[in-house]
Formats: C-alpha cells, sequence, structure tokens
C-alpha cells in the first residue's frame, strides 16, 4: 500500500472540514485589535486584512460553491497574522497537502502572558541540508505549564527540542529560554530527555548517576538511588547489558532527579510497552519540580491528554496550533479532535 | 567543571585502552620471570611479544582517541556531552588534554620497550648503553657535557610532546570538519582527508619559513639561547653546544591553537549531532 501522492491539486483549502474553527486555536487578538470582516478591519481597498491578502497571493476566499473557504482565512481569526501562506503538494509526503498554515506570533498566547513565557522563540529556521524542517516560526510557551509538543513524524517536534536543549546550533532566528540565549546558563536549568540511550556504554547505572551529579548542580543523588532501587535496577549493571526499556528507565530516573526549570522529554514513551507507560507517566508527572516547566513531545495523543495544561502542534514545519488545554475543552473538544483535525488528512491512501 | 570533565574523560580512556596496557603489564612480567629463571626460548618469544603489544597499545590509543571524541561528541554520547552546562572549549580542552596524556603514555610505554628489550637481549645493562654513547661521542671533537645532553633529551622530548599534542588537535579538527554543512557529505574518507590536508599545509608552511628564518633554540654550558643565525647554530655546535630547530615546531604550536580555537567555533556554531 503507497502513500497517496496529491499532485496537481489546488491550495488544499479543502482537505480541513469547513465546520472547524481553527481560530480558537491561535493566540488572541491583542487588545484593540478589529475583528475580522468588521467595519474596522476594513482597510483603504474597502476589503478587510485578509481579503487583501488573498488578493496579494491570488488566493480565493471562497470556494467554487460559493462558501467562505475556512481554511483560507485561519490565521486572520485570532491575533494579529503577520504572514500566511499555502503550499501545494510538491513532494512525495502526503501530508504536505494539507493546508499549511504559518501565523507568527507578534503577541504571546495569552495564557503565556498571564503565566510569564518560559520559551521565546522568534523567526526560527531550520534547514538540514536545502531540506526545510523548521519554517520561520516564532512562538512563546507559558511557564509553568506541562506542555505537549504534538505532529506527524518528521514536523521539526526533535529538531526543536534539541535547539531547546543546546544540542543543535545552527539554525537561524532567536530563541530564549527564561530571557537567555541558549548556552550554559539554560543548559544548567534544563533536563532533557533524548530520545536516543545517551548514556555511556561501559557506564552502569551508579556511574551515570555519579556523571549527573558531577555536572547538575540540582542532581538529587539520593533521589536518583531511591528511583534505581524503586525500579529493580541493578545499580551495578552495565547499561549496554540493559534492555532497551531498562535503559530508558535509567536516562528517566536521571531527568527526574534533577530539580530544573525546564523540563525537555523527546517522546519519553516511545519504545515503553502499554502497562509501563501509565507507571512512567505517573513517574514524570509526580516528580518533575514544582513550578517548572514540563515540554514532552509525543505521539500518544490519548494517554496524555488529561496530562497537559497546554498544547502545540507543528506540522510541515510550522506552528498550526498553540494553546491551553481549557480552550479546547471549553469548545468540547480533545486534543486528538484538533490534533485530526489540523494533521489527520496526512495520511490519505489510495 | 573542567576538572570533572577531564576525570570522567581520564575513566572513559581507561575503560578503553586499559585491557591493552594490562596486557602489556603482563608481558613484561612475563619477560622479567624468563629473566630470572633463564629461560633462554621463552625470552625471546616474551622481548618480541612485548614490543608487538606496545606498538599494538599505540594504534589502540590512536583508535581510542578518534572513537571517544566521535562517540562522545558527535554520536548518541553527544546528546548528552551537548547538554552539559560546560563551555565547549572546556570540553575540547579535556578531551584533548586527557587524549594527549594517553598517546604520551602510550609511545613512552613503546619506548621503555624498546629499550628493555635491547638491553635485555644484548644482555648489557643501562650503564652499557650510556657508555656506547658517550664513546661515540668522544669521537667527535668536542664532548657535550651531561648538562647540555640532558638538555637536548628533555628539548627533543618536548618537541616530540608538542607533536602528539598538536597531532591530537589535528585529529580533533578533522573528526569535526565531518559534521558540519556541507563537508560532512563526504564522510569518513572526508575526515582522513581534512585530516591530511590540513597536516601537511602545517608541514608545507613550517618548511617555508623554516628555508626563509630558521629559529634555533641553543643549549650551551653559558645558558640556554634563541638564534635566527645558521652561523651561530654552527659555531654552538662546533663547541660542543646543542642547536635545535624550532620553526616548524612553532609553526605546528600557532597552528594547534588556530584549529583548537576553529573545532570550538564549529561546535558552537555549525555542528549538527547525528
Amino acid at each position: 500500500m503507497s502513500k497517496k501522492k496529491k499532485k496537481d491539486v489546488p491550495a488544499p483549502a479543502n482537505d480541513i472540514p469547513s465546520d472547524v474553527d481553527l481560530s480558537d486555536f491561535m493566540p488572541a487578538a491583542p487588545s484593540g485589535a478589529p475583528a475580522v470582516g468588521s467595519a474596522d478591519a476594513l482597510g483603504a481597498s474597502g476589503k478587510n486584512a485578509d481579503e487583501d491578502f488573498a488578493d496579494m497571493r491570488g488566493i480565493e476566499l471562497v470556494n467554487a460553491d460559493g462558501e467562505l473557504d475556512v481554511s483560507a482565512i485561519l490565521a486572520g481569526t485570532g491575533s494579529e497574522p503577520v504572514e500566511q501562506s499555502y503550499r501545494a503538494p510538491s513532494s512525495d509526503k502526503a501530508y504536505e497537502s494539507f493546508a499549511r498554515v504559518r501565523v507568527d506570533y507578534p503577541h504571546p498566547d495569552k495564557d503565556a502572558e498571564s503565566a510569564g513565557s518560559v520559551v521565546k522563540v522568534r523567526n526560527l529556521t531550520k534547514y538540514y541540508d536545502r531540506h526545510l524542517v523548521l519554517d520561520d516560526i516564532s512562538f512563546d510557551l507559558p511557564k509553568g505549564k506541562i506542555i505537549g509538543l504534538l505532529g506527524p513524524n518528521g514536523c521539526g517536534k526533535t529538531t526543536l527540542i534539541k535547539i531547546l536543549a543546546g544540542i543543535i546550533h545552527d539554525y537561524q532566528g532567536s530563541v530564549l529560554i527564561d530571557g537567555k540565549r541558549i548556552g550554559i546558563g539554560t543548559k544548567a536549568n534544563t533536563a532533557y530527555l533524548s530520545e536516543r540511550t545517551y548514556l555511556g556504554d561501559k557506564w552502569r547505572t551508579v556511574d551515570a548517576i555519579d556523571y549527573f551529579d558531577d555536572f547538575f548542580m540540582d542532581f538529587d543523588r539520593a533521589k536518583a538511588l531511591d528511583f534505581a532501587d524503586r525500579f529493580g535496577l541493578d545499580r551495578l549493571q552495565k547499561i549496554k547489558t540493559m534492555s532497551k526499556g531498562m535503559q530508558e528507565k535509567v536516562q528517566l530516573l536521571l531527568i527526574m532527579s534533577r530539580k530544573a526549570k525546564f523540563y525537555l522529554l523527546d517522546e519519553p514513551l516511545g519504545g515503553v510497552d502499554p502497562a509501563a507507560r501509565s507507571v512512567i507517566l505517573d513517574i514524570i508527572m509526580q516528580n518533575y519540580a514544582e513550578n517548572s516547566t514540563l515540554m514532552l513531545s509525543t505521539h500518544l495523543v490519548n494517554d496524555l491528554e488529561h496530562s497537559f495544561d497546554h498544547v502545540m502542534v507543528l506540522g510541515h514545519g510550522s506552528v498550526l496550533v498553540n494553546t491551553g488545554i481549557a480552550k479546547i475543552h471549553e469548545m468540547g473538544k480533545t486534543v486528538e479532535d484538533v490534533f485530526k483535525e489540523v494533521i489527520g488528512n496526512a495520511w490519505e491512501v489510495d | 567543571m573542567l576538572g570533572k570533565l577531564i576525570k570522567h574523560d581520564f575513566k572513559s580512556g581507561a575503560s578503553d585502552v586499559g585491557i591493552v596496557y594490562l596486557i602489556a603489564g603482563i608481558v613484561a612480567l612475563t619477560m622479567v620471570a624468563f629473566l630470572v629463571f633463564d629461560f633462554g626460548q621463552g625470552k625471546i618469544v616474551s622481548s618480541v611479544l612485548l614490543l608487538i603489544v606496545c606498538a599494538v597499545a599505540v594504534l589502540v590509543t590512536f583508535i581510542s582517541v578518534i572513537r571517544n571524541f566521535s562517540k562522545t561528541m558527535y554520536g548518541d554520547r553527544g546528546y548528552l556531552t551537548h547538554a552539559l552546562p560546560v563551555k565547549s572549549s572546556s570540553l575540547i580542552f579535556s578531551k584533548w588534554f586527557v587524549s594527549t596524556v594517553w598517546v604520551l603514555i602510550s609511545y613512552l610505554m613503546l619506548y621503555i620497550a624498546f629499550f628493555c628489550v635491547y638491553n635485555y637481549l644484548s644482555d648489557s645493562s643501562g650503564s652499557d648503553m650510556y657508555d656506547m654513547i658517550m664513546m661515540m661521542l668522544e669521537t667527535m671533537e668536542f664532548v657535550p657535557s651531561q648538562k647540555i645532553l640532558t638538555g637536548m633529551i628533555i628539548a627533543v622530548g618536548f618537541k616530540g610532546l608538542i607533536n602528539m599534542a598538536s597531532l591530537v588537535i589535528f585529529i580533533f579538527f578533522a573528526i569535526t570538519m565531518g559534521y558540519v554543512r556541507p563537508f560532512h557529505k563526504l564522510g569518513g574518507v572526508g575526515q582522513v582527508l581534512y585530516f591530511f590536508g590540513t597536516y601537511y599545509i602545517v608541514r608545507i608552511i613550517g618548511k617555508g619559513l623554516s628555508k626563509l628564518a630558521e629559529l634555533y633554540f641553543t643549549i650551551q654550558d653559558s645558558g640556554l639561547g634563541f638564534t635566527f643565525s645558521d652561523a651561530v647554530a654552527e659555531i654552538v655546535k662546533e663547541y660542543g653546544g646543542g642547536a635545535m630547530r624550532l620553526t616548524e615546531t612553532y609553526v605546528q604550536i600557532i597552528a594547534a591553537i588556530v584549529l583548537f580555537i576553529i573545532t570550538t567555533d564549529l561546535v558552537d556554531r555549525k555542528v549538527n549531532i547525528k
């Protein structure tokens, strides 16, 4: 079964169901900003901003049936959209067929504004060779929340986390954590769990604990040893002789034994069986430091729905959704609903 | 933090090369045992074996230096290394320092093994060799004093150390270039090319400058000195002093410092971990 390549398809407005009002997931308009379609929003041309933009780009806001095209006005309802663009499917990735909406946030999300931002990203662009992974994205993330980072494979989640963790350096744009550029200061306060096993081949659990104890001032050695015992790990067993699940437990205990201000967990439940998943999730939720921010990337939207305070959905290198979970629930929707609405049509097959 | 980095890098290196050094130690002890019990056949076998093991130790040490740097900086371990709250320059300095020490130990082992095996097989002692060197020197017009001889040995050793230390930086630079876009496209072959390319460019510059104006380090009974004059160096040698060419060495030092800075900068701004 091969993925369907949608060639020669016009701007994919209809990939997103017309009854979805995605503007609710976008940051609220700054006070005083005119509502879309209101008289105040009409410019000198007599059209509102979206119409002006559509004219410039040659985008029709009304589809062939004479109905308003929802996806074409996505970014126009909410905060001031700086730029929005559409890309017709051009590569072999089927999910490129969904409407690509880029919204830059000149003002932080309401949640972020009220709680204070822990992360401020402006015009972040990252290429791997000629492959664009993050496309001029800007966003803020609220402090002291559990943030779910969602998106399909290859959308840039891991890249974004690696940039925040200080692993990737060659990017364009500005990235601040707690107002500081990525560097020693941010690394000292960021607990990063990689999707890979990053511990030494010849290390034992106790060696890994010693290593973290040496380099991270916020590391609680006693807590780590206690975790190791509770996990049933042999402190003297070499990590490379452990199963993948046990290795993940070792990494998790190291991270959760830190009293960091910012936790970055890249697919912590990736290779874990469903039974262990809830245990690991409990450990994460019960042990991250109070008032800290926890950002967690995952595909397991269902399992984590009730754990998130805030979700950010990346798609095709852009921020598609960045909002508080309460907003989503207020609309009578779940995170999965939102995810499917913005990403769900990505994997249409023949 | 630098001290902690060095501690952990030493531990990491020891786990890689430790086994070879252990084998070398066992072979050396076997050789001593055969000497004590005067076991003729075993003497030869263990001596040859010790030389082979020590030569292997040098090779293993270089492989370990390359492997450790690649793995801990740009492999899976790099995810942890780069998440540490330390400067890139500290990371690289620590790895450079530790690698240089391991390379130095491996070379020392090899030289000591040569010396021991020579004396062992020729049934001579260290003092015999010293007498032989002095006899050779006496055939020359001016015999260097023990002070000058000691000074020259120290100077040669120091020059060798600089060679090793700069070689390690050349290796680190070449490996790092292999992870910088677009140079990464050549992969491992590229890293070998970057190493030899850099190494020979520096050698050529050194030789060129050496022809233009050679800097000599001179040792005489009256003291130490530096001179750019070939004539002065010749006179010093004629009167039993020592004169050592230094131009290539200082070019190597400058190149190593520049490559260290470039490598740190690449790590800070350009490198992508796989």
